[in-house]
């Protein structure tokens, strides 16, 4: 996928996971390598802004004899999400404009 | 590469660039994911690989801590605007007040040169009026009534003189005093608004 355009799915990815589910480092950055091809390098920073802008908290839980940090989705998250949700149904619109073009 | 030499590598390159808090929030996901990673099976040296370079690593970790400090910072003088709008808007009917105490100072300040002026002329008026009325008595009735007449014009002529000088002295005396009080309210509203912004 464009650079760009992985770039502004990324975040909705990140709350669509972990909508789903709360979720650790590893197991966050291999759900998110089976949608987009990204690195682990990429996902580090959009985990830090989700964090500080409230989007997402951290908790921690014992697991092997450490801790396992884990992320989870604030009410503000889930409401980017549904807010993402809606900028992406503009979106549709021009992909299937886009796609239909492109049958012709 | 080994985990503990990509750690380490990260670590140093790191160093001294980023705050603690800052290194510490990195260090622990990359150490996360590769513990995770070869705890699944997976050959340590592949992972590392698949994560990339430190170098890389380093830049993406950096370039995000910049841009959260900067955001903070931008955050942080929105704050200030907003604290400062809401102590302007707190400070409408003070500034109000200031404005009315002083108008009614300048008002009163008019009133007593005005007055002093009106004083000054009437004496001014009267000695004119009594020393024309008294040379005027000499020709047409008695020497012993103008001459008292002009004698006191002439008195009220020197007390004209002399207040004309007393009302000077007043009104520069006025001056500096309304000049002192001006500066004082000036000082005080110069001092809480400097406050504001510190």
């Amino acid at each position: 996928m464009d650079a760009q355009l992985k770039k502004g799915m990324l975040d909705g990815c990140v709350l669509a996971i972990l909508n789903r589910k709360d979720s650790y480092g590893y197991e966050l950055t291999q759900d998110a390598k089976k949608i987009l091809d990204v690195s682990e390098s990429s996902l580090y920073p959009i985990l830090r802004r989700l964090e500080a802008s409230g989007q997402m908290t951290t908790y921690d839980v014992p697991y092997n004899g450490r801790l396992r940090r884990y992320y989870k989705l604030t009410d503000a998250g889930r409401k980017r999400l549904l807010d993402f949700k809606e900028e992406l149904k503009d979106t549709k619109k021009v992909i299937d404009f886009i796609m239909e073009e492109d049958q012709k | 590469m080994k985990r503990d030499e990509y750690m380490r590598r990260l670590d140093t390159q790191l160093d001294g660039k980023l705050n603690r808090e800052e290194i510490k929030n990195a260090i622990s996901y990359y150490d996360d994911l590769l513990i995770e990673a070869v705890e699944t099976g997976r050959n340590e040296e592949d992972v590392i690989a698949e994560i990339g370079s430190v170098e890389d690593a380093v830049a993406k970790i950096k370039a995000e801590a910049f841009f959260q400090r900067a955001e903070k910072k931008g955050k942080m003088s929105g704050y200030l605007k907003a604290i400062i709008a809401v102590l302007s808007i707190c400070a409408i009917p003070i500034a109000i007040s200031v404005i009315a105490v002083i108008f009614s100072l300048l008002v009163a300040l008019f009133a007593i040169v005005l007055s002093i002026f009106a004083v000054v002329l009437s004496i001014g008026v009267a000695a004119i009026v009594l020393v024309v009325s008294g040379f005027t008595d000499l020709f047409t009735t008695n020497v012993f009534q103008s001459v008292p007449l002009i004698s006191a014009g002439m008195v009220l002529t020197g007390i004209t003189l002399f207040s004309v000088l007393f009302s000077i002295k007043i009104i520069q005396w006025l001056r500096i005093l309304f000049s002192k009080i001006f500066k004082c309210i000036y000082k005080k509203i110069g001092r809480k608004g400097g406050a504001k912004y510190e």
